[in-house]
C-alpha cells in the first residue's frame, strides 16, 4: 500500500511535470531544451494550472476541494498528453531526441569527484530534513489549512488555529499553495502534515538546486569545469546560510512546505534563471525562446500561489531587470515583453488591494 | 531610517556573508565582461540593495504587508553572486580555491541544524510525540463529532497539525503579541506559573472544552482536579489530560 502511495507521489511531482514541460519547451530551440529545464518547467506550469483553476473554485465553492482535485487531474492529464504528442510530432519531424545531454562533454576526474562531494552535501540535506524536524508557528496556519482542506472538504473557511467557522479568509485565499499540499495528500493518502514536513523538502530542495544548477551552467559557460564548485558552493551556503531566521536559505531548510519558501528558493532564482536564458545574447540558429517566456510568465502566477503579497516583490525583481538591461541594450522592448509577463502579478495584486 | 537599517542588521545576522556579497559585487562590477550578466547580477542587485534603504518606499511596502520588509533581501542573488565570483576568483587554481572559499563559507556561515528550532524527529509527523499521544487520547472515534480542548501554549501550535477534530478554546492568534491578538481568559489562565483550577474549570466549562490538558509541572490550586469535575483519562511524560464532565459531547444525546 505504501508502494503505491509512493508511486503516485512520483507520477504527480516527478513524470506529470516532466510530461507537461514538454509543451512549453516545443517552442524552445534545441539548444536549450535539457532534461532539467524541460521538469524545472513542466513543475512551474503545473503549478501555475493549479493556482488558476483553484482559486476561482476557493472563492465560489465553501466545499470545493473534491472539485478541484477532480478538474486539475484532469487538466494535468491533458497537459501531459499534450506535451507527449507535441513531443512525438517534433521527433518525428526533426528526427532527433528532444532534449540535448546536460553533460555533453567528458568530465575530468577532479570534476567527477566534485560532483560527487555536491551530490553528498544534497544527500546530507534531503536526510536532515527527514529526520530533524523545524518548528515553526506559521504550520499552526498553513500545514492546518491543509489538514483541514482534507478532513472537511472546505476551503478557507474555518479558523486554522481553532476551529471555528468564520467567512473566507480572502486574502489567503488567493495563495492557493496549502492547497496544492492538500491534493498531494488527498490523491497519495498521505497525511498532509507528513506531505509538508517529511516528502514536500525531497522535491523542492533538488528543485531549488537544479534551478541554480541551469544559472550556473550559463553563467560559467566558458569555464564549464568550475560548474561542480559552483554548485558546492551554494549547497555550502545553504547548510550554513542560516545566519539569521530570515535568509532564504533558512526558509529552504527549516520550512520548505511553505509558500514563503517557495517564493524565496523557487520564484525568485527562478526568474533569475529565465531572464539569464531569454536575454542570453549567444545564438544559434533555431534558437527559439518563446516557451522561455510562457514559463517567465508561468512563474509569475506560482509567485501568487506561493504569498499573495510576493506578487509586489517579483513584479519589483523583474521591473529592476528589466530597466537595467533596457538601458544597457537600449532596446526598450524587452522592458515592454516583460511587462506582459507581468499581467498575473498585477491580477493578483489588485485582487489583494481591494480586498 | 533606523528601522531599515535594523531589518537589514537582523537579516545579515553575523554579516559574513553580506561583506562577502559586497565584495562578490565589487569584485564582478570590475572584472564581468559579459553584459547580460553584468546587467543581472551586479547592476539589478545594487540598484535594489539602493532603493531598500530608501525611507518613503520602506513605508510603502509595510502599508502593503507589513513587517516582511526583509524579503526584499531575498531579491539579491547572494548565492549566485558569491559562488560565481568564488569561481572567478580562484582562476586556474580550482582544488585549492575550493578547499579555501569552501573553509570560508563554513566559517563565516551558521550551521542550520544547530538552530534552536530543530530538533531530532520523533515521528514522521515531525510533531513532537506527545502531541500525537494526546491527540489519540482525546480525538473523537470515526463518524463522532468534533471535540474542543484546552492545552498549555507550547501544545497550541501543534494539536490540529495532526488531526482537526480537536478543536482549541485559544490557537495562535490569540498567542502573538505584534498580531491584534484575541483576548483569551483561558490563554491567561495559563501563562500563570501557577494555575487556579476554579477558574481554568470555569472558563473551560465557558468555551464547551471537552478535554482539559495541564502540565504536570505546573502549581495547581484552588482545590483538587476532582472537586471541579474534571477526571484524569490519562497521562504523557509531562502532561495531564483529563475530561470535563461538566460539558458534554456534542452528539452525546444521539
Amino acid at each position: 500500500m505504501m508502494i503505491l502511495k509512493i508511486l503516485i507521489l512520483v507520477l504527480i511531482l516527478i513524470l506529470v511535470p516532466f510530461a507537461c514541460g514538454l509543451v512549453p519547451t516545443f517552442f524552445v530551440g534545441r539548444n536549450r531544451t535539457t532534461t532539467p529545464v524541460i521538469y524545472l518547467s513542466g513543475l512551474v506550469v503545473c503549478l501555475a494550472l493549479f493556482q488558476l483553476m483553484a482559486v476561482p473554485i476557493v472563492i465560489v465553492c465553501d466545499f470545493g476541494f473534491g472539485l478541484i482535485k477532480t478538474l486539475y487531474t484532469i487538466v494535468l492529464a491533458l497537459f501531459s498528453i499534450a506535451g507527449i504528442v507535441l513531443t512525438v510530432f517534433k521527433v518525428k519531424r526533426d528526427g532527433k531526441l528532444l532534449a540535448q545531454a546536460s553533460f555533453s562533454r567528458n568530465l575530468t576526474i577532479e570534476e567527477i569527484i566534485e560532483w560527487i562531494v555536491f551530490a553528498c552535501i544534497v544527500i546530507f540535506q534531503l536526510v536532515m530534513f527527514m529526520r530533524m524536524a523545524s518548528f515553526d508557528g506559521d504550520d499552526a496556519y498553513y500545514v492546518v489549512q491543509s489538514l483541514l482542506t482534507t478532513q472537511t472538504d472546505t476551503l478557507y473557511r474555518i479558523r486554522p488555529y481553532t476551529g471555528l467557522s468564520t467567512s473566507i479568509d480572502l486574502r489567503h485565499s488567493l495563495a492557493v499553495f496549502p492547497i496544492w499540499i492538500a491534493y498531494l495528500s488527498g490523491m497519495s493518502d498521505i497525511h498532509p502534515t507528513i506531505v509538508a514536513h517529511h516528502i514536500l523538502g525531497l522535491l523542492l530542495i533538488p528543485y531549488t538546486y537544479l534551478i541554480y544548477l541551469e544559472i550556473g551552467k550559463n553563467i560559467l559557460r566558458r569555464e564549464r569545469n568550475k560548474l561542480p564548485i559552483f554548485m558546492i558552493f551554494v549547497a555550502i551556503m545553504h547548510v550554513f546560510g542560516n545566519v539569521s531566521i530570515y535568509t532564504n536559505a533558512t526558509f529552504l531548510m527549516t520550512r520548505t512546505w511553505q509558500g514563503k519558501s517557495l517564493l524565496a528558493n523557487v520564484c525568485i532564482p527562478g526568474v533569475i534563471w529565465l531572464m539569464l536564458n531569454i536575454f542570453d545574447s549567444e545564438s544559434q540558429e533555431g534558437d527559439r525562446r518563446l516557451g522561455l517566456w510562457f514559463v517567465l510568465f508561468s512563474l509569475n502566477i506560482v509567485a501568487a500561489m506561493s504569498s499573495t503579497a510576493s506578487v509586489f516583490l517579483i513584479a519589483m525583481l523583474i521591473g529592476v531587470s528589466g530597466l537595467v538591461l533596457t538601458v544597457r541594450e537600449k532596446n526598450i522592448q524587452i522592458l515592454l515583453r516583460l511587462m506582459i509577463t507581468c499581467v498575473p502579478l498585477v491580477v493578483y495584486g489588485a485582487m489583494f488591494l481591494l480586498i | 531610517m533606523e528601522a531599515i537599517i535594523e531589518i537589514f542588521k537582523a537579516y545579515n545576522g553575523t554579516g559574513y556573508y553580506c561583506i562577502l556579497f559586497i565584495i562578490a559585487l565589487i569584485y564582478l562590477w570590475f572584472t564581468e565582461e559579459d553584459k547580460r550578466i553584468k546587467a543581472l547580477l551586479v547592476y539589478a542587485p545594487t540598484l535594489i540593495q539602493i532603493v531598500f534603504f530608501v525611507p518613503y518606499f520602506y513605508m510603502i511596502y509595510d502599508r502593503l504587508d507589513e513587517g516582511t520588509y526583509y524579503r526584499i533581501l531575498w531579491l539579491l542573488p547572494m548565492t549566485v553572486v558569491i559562488a560565481y565570483a568564488g569561481c572567478r576568483v580562484i582562476g586556474v587554481h580550482t582544488r585549492i580555491g575550493l578547499a579555501l572559499l569552501s573553509a570560508i563559507l563554513v566559517m563565516s556561515g551558521t550551521y542550520v541544524y544547530k538552530s534552536v528550532y530543530m530538533t531530532p524527529a520523533e515521528n514522521a509527523y515531525h510533531l513532537p510525540q506527545e502531541v500525537v499521544d494526546i491527540c489519540e487520547m482525546i480525538k473523537p472515534e470515526e463518524g463522532k463529532e468534533r471535540v474542543w480542548a484546552v492545552v498549555p501554549t507550547d501544545l497550541a501550535h501543534y494539536i490540529r497539525q495532526y488531526t482537526t477534530t480537536i478543536q482549541l478554546a485559544y490557537g495562535r492568534d490569540s498567542m502573538v503579541q505584534s498580531w491584534k491578538r484575541l483576548e483569551n481568559p483561558l490563554y491567561d489562565i495559563y501563562l500563570e506559573p501557577v494555575i487556579d483550577l476554579g477558574e481554568l474549570s470555569k472558563y473551560a466549562t465557558e468555551y464547551n472544552c471537552n478535554y482539559v490538558v495541564i502540565d504536570k509541572e505546573r502549581i495547581l490550586e484552588g482545590g483538587t482536579p476532582e472537586e471541579h469535575e474534571l477526571a484524569r483519562i490519562g497521562a504523557t511524560t509531562n502532561y495531564d489530560v483529563y475530561r470535563n464532565l461538566k460539558v458534554d459531547f456534542f452528539d452525546a444525546e444521539e
